[in-house]
């Protein structure tokens, strides 16, 4: 089978923040011997880790600033690149590269598959991104999406029949190099929406009034991350909050062996999410980001409680057999975890009959 | 002849309210001890008596025992006393027995031997205050060792109702040099009812009267006695109504005595009965307690505070904290997320009565005042001024040197 790709960034090796998506995927087309052609707006140099048949990039120029025109030069140029090219099937997850993949639909008669990570209702709105997706939704033949709560927006929000919407959790394996100290709260929140933003400053405002030696570090990459900075400035805890650059897998690596505890929000990222509970590390998990159906060995709460949040992460950092007997469970547990099957259902939704 | 003891054990559980590390020092309330929690538990409890009034007076051979745990004697006290009431028209009928307990928890023994006695004196005291009745019976499960069996001799009973422990259940056994006497608990015949009454893929659902007392006399062809005991809560809250539980128990006691082999006794009439030969083997230690950490943790913060808790008057919050309720609500078997939630709060309110508890002034012998102490101070600061001294000193030395000064 042969895949036309359309994308925007390429994690890790070019990418604006943590975005391990499409990198996940290729790897996963890689397993299923599917070929390749990825179309990216940039150039890019490094391609050593990556085992790809092919691999071509559409160059685009860089100092375009409107949204728009940026848009309609990569649908350009994609559409230069793919008019000589033969494939079965068109992928795209970034939305800014929808319209591209419509064309290419429209254009070579094959099928669309789109996988969303997010959508403009995650964020702050913006008429053009919804516009952009609403028809990229429709004229979708089938959706991949990374949690149950994505699949209701699709589903309310844009109308769109549940039928066509398909779960799909792509997680990633970081060799586990321990863990730091237990007062080092992480929070790794791709992007977070902004009142998660507000909710977290508080959260961290509370656990610091009870617990003056914790400290919180934040991955995050999103536009709201002036907020909590913001908040830290306002409640006074801004020396305890350390933001850290997060782009690539060592990167993550890093981080994790350096905190002890991590808040899993319900952020869209969930291969992000699922890879820092692959690590072992003790979490306290947002009720809402699909996590807590499947491990049993993690801490759920409401992040919009922040009373009840920052209770439970002090506690856990405060008793040593709750986290001993939580770090205990999660190993166990991902040791006794099935094979995943991801790359058999990445499958099955390329099969058109 | 076989002798059928039935036992009833009514338990009511403590539930814990949310409590965050924020509530901790600010007087929140531990427990959820609100009416409605416990409402669907008294009203079963109601029918469940009045039930086994009807048969106490319609079948003359037909006799029970109960053993009321003191989370559940606190629950109706306090909110339903026509339960109280009810209990006492059962006892009115001289052919019930109250079975001896500790008040609050069996796990006290495992920790504290002393608070163990205290709350077996303080539930037989409450039993006799309530029903006029005196408890001769302890019924227990943890495993019998030869301290547990002096310490119960203590407290002037004449038998224990225990876990059969590998013995045959249908015997009454004795213990050497002792005059208490053991009666085993037929462990599968109340697991019928306590577990798998209402269970749609069990073997023998659905079970109907006529089937248990049919299992009765199988079990009675080797034995002497059987004894069950029950759990009270089988009747509408672990198994809802509409699996018939109550109609089984209205058929039971008649389809029981239809063998003429079979007869109903108290615990305390089963011993009268035979001349035990046969001697119980004691195990010879036993686990503190078989559980997770969060079990275990729990257990022992909680039971750290027992002299604390004793000199203060909130000695009955510390106590309820014990209710194997508790202990069991963070364990991991069911729902692992729950439990850590549980132990969350546990821990927060184990701490917060702490605090409590260490806030009671307790009186500090008077010491007689040392006039060296003052002394003492003195030469510390004069020690301290010649040590500073000393070292600037060399400081300066040190300076001199360096930059060759005269």
């Amino acid at each position: 089978m042969k895949i036309l790709m359309l994308g925007w960034d390429f994690a890790p090796f070019f990418s604006k923040g943590l975005d391990c998506l499409s990198y996940e995927m290729l790897n996963n087309f890689h397993k299923n011997k599917f070929e390749v052609s990825l179309v990216l707006p940039y150039s890019y140099k490094n391609n050593e880790a990556v085992e790809l048949t092919e691999l071509k990039p559409a160059e685009c120029e860089t100092e375009i600033k409107n949204k728009e025109e940026e848009i309609d030069v990569y649908t350009s140029r994609a559409g230069n690149f793919f008019r000589k090219k033969y494939f079965d099937a068109v992928y795209c997850n970034r939305w800014l590269a929808y319209r591209a993949a419509i064309n290419a639909k429209k254009i070579s008669g094959k099928p669309l598959v789109i996988h969303v990570r997010d959508t403009v209702f995650n964020r702050e709105f913006d008429s053009l991104r919804y516009n952009e997706e609403k028809e990229a939704f429709k004229k979708a033949d089938r959706i991949i999406v990374s949690s149950e709560s994505l699949k209701m927006i699709l589903n309310k929000k844009y109308g769109i029949q549940k039928s066509r919407i398909k779960l799909i959790n792509l997680s990633f394996n970081i060799d586990n190099t321990g863990h730091g100290a237990k007062n080092n709260v992480l929070l790794m929140g791709g992007d977070m929406k902004q009142k998660d933003m507000e909710y977290f400053a508080r959260i961290a405002k509370n656990a610091v009034s009870y617990m003056p030696d914790i400290n919180f570090i934040v991955a995050s990459a999103g536009d709201n991350l002036k907020i909590l900075v913001g908040r830290a400035m306002d409640f006074k805890i801004a020396d305890r909050i350390k933001y850290i650059k997060c782009s690539t897998k060592n990167d993550l690596k890093n981080i994790i062996s350096k905190s002890g505890i991590a808040i899993i929000p319900n952020a869209s990222d969930s291969a992000l999410n699922l890879a820092l509970i692959n690590s072992g590390i003790p979490s306290v998990v947002d009720r809402n980001s699909g996590i807590q159906g499947k491990f049993n060995n993690i801490i759920v709460s409401d992040l919009w409680n922040v009373m009840e949040t920052s209770s439970k992460i002090v506690s856990l950092a405060k008793h040593d057999e709750l986290f001993e007997e939580i770090k205990s469970g999660i190993s166990k547990e991902l040791k006794n975890n099935a094979v995943k099957e991801t790359e058999k259902e990445i499958k099955e939704v390329f099969e058109f009959g | 002849m076989v002798n059928i003891s039935l036992c009833f054990k009514v338990d009511c559980p403590v539930f814990m309210n949310n409590f965050t590390i924020f509530d901790i020092g600010k007087n929140a309330e531990y427990f959820d001890s609100s009416k409605i929690r416990f409402k669907n538990f008294a009203d079963n409890c109601l029918h469940a008596n009045s039930l086994m009034l009807r048969q106490l007076e319609e079948n003359m051979n037909f006799k029970v025992s109960y053993a009321l745990t003191g989370s559940a004697i606190d629950v109706f006290e306090r909110h339903f006393p026509e339960v109280i009431a009810s209990f006492r028209k059962l006892s009115e009928t001289g052919k019930v027995e109250f079975l001896a307990l500790p008040y609050f928890s069996q796990l006290s023994y495992l920790y504290s031997v002393k608070e163990f006695a205290e709350q077996v004196r303080i539930h037989s005291a409450k039993i006799k205050e309530l029903f006029g009745s005196s408890t001769k019976f302890l019924l227990t499960d943890i495993k019998l060792t030869k301290d547990y069996v002096k310490e119960i001799e203590k407290l002037k009973l004449k038998g224990i109702i225990a876990k059969d422990n590998a013995h045959n259940s249908g015997f009454i056994y004795k213990i050497n040099n002792s005059k208490t006497k053991i009666i085993l608990k037929n462990s599968y015949l109340a697991s019928c009812i306590n577990q798998h009454f209402s269970n749609m893929n069990w073997k023998e659902w659905p079970l109907t009267a006529e089937k248990y007392a049919n299992l009765i006399n199988k079990a009675g062809f080797q034995a002497e006695c059987i004894n069950m005991v029950i759990d009270y809560d089988s009747f509408g809250v672990k198994h809802p109504k509409s699996s018939k539980i109550f109609s089984l128990f209205a058929k039971l006691p008649e389809e029981i005595l239809k063998n003429p082999a079979n007869m109903f006794r108290t615990p305390s009439e089963l011993i009268g009965l035979y001349r035990t030969k046969n001697k119980f083997t004691l195990s010879k230690e036993i686990k503190k307690v078989s559980g997770n950490r969060l079990q275990i943790s729990a257990l022992s913060k909680i039971y750290s505070l027992e002299p604390h808790a004793k000199k203060s008057k909130i000695l009955d919050v510390w106590r309820n904290l014990q209710h194997p309720s508790i202990i069991s609500s963070v364990s991991k078997d069911k729902n692992p997320q729950e439990a850590y939630e549980n132990y969350i709060n546990l821990a927060n309110i184990i701490e917060d009565l702490d605090l409590k508890l260490n806030r009671v002034p307790v009186k500090a012998p008077k010491k007689p005042r040392i006039k060296q102490k003052n002394t003492n101070e003195k030469i510390n600061k004069e020690q301290i001024k010649r040590i500073y001294a000393e070292t600037q000193e060399e400081i300066i030395n040190n300076l001199k040197e360096v930059y060759k000064l005269g």
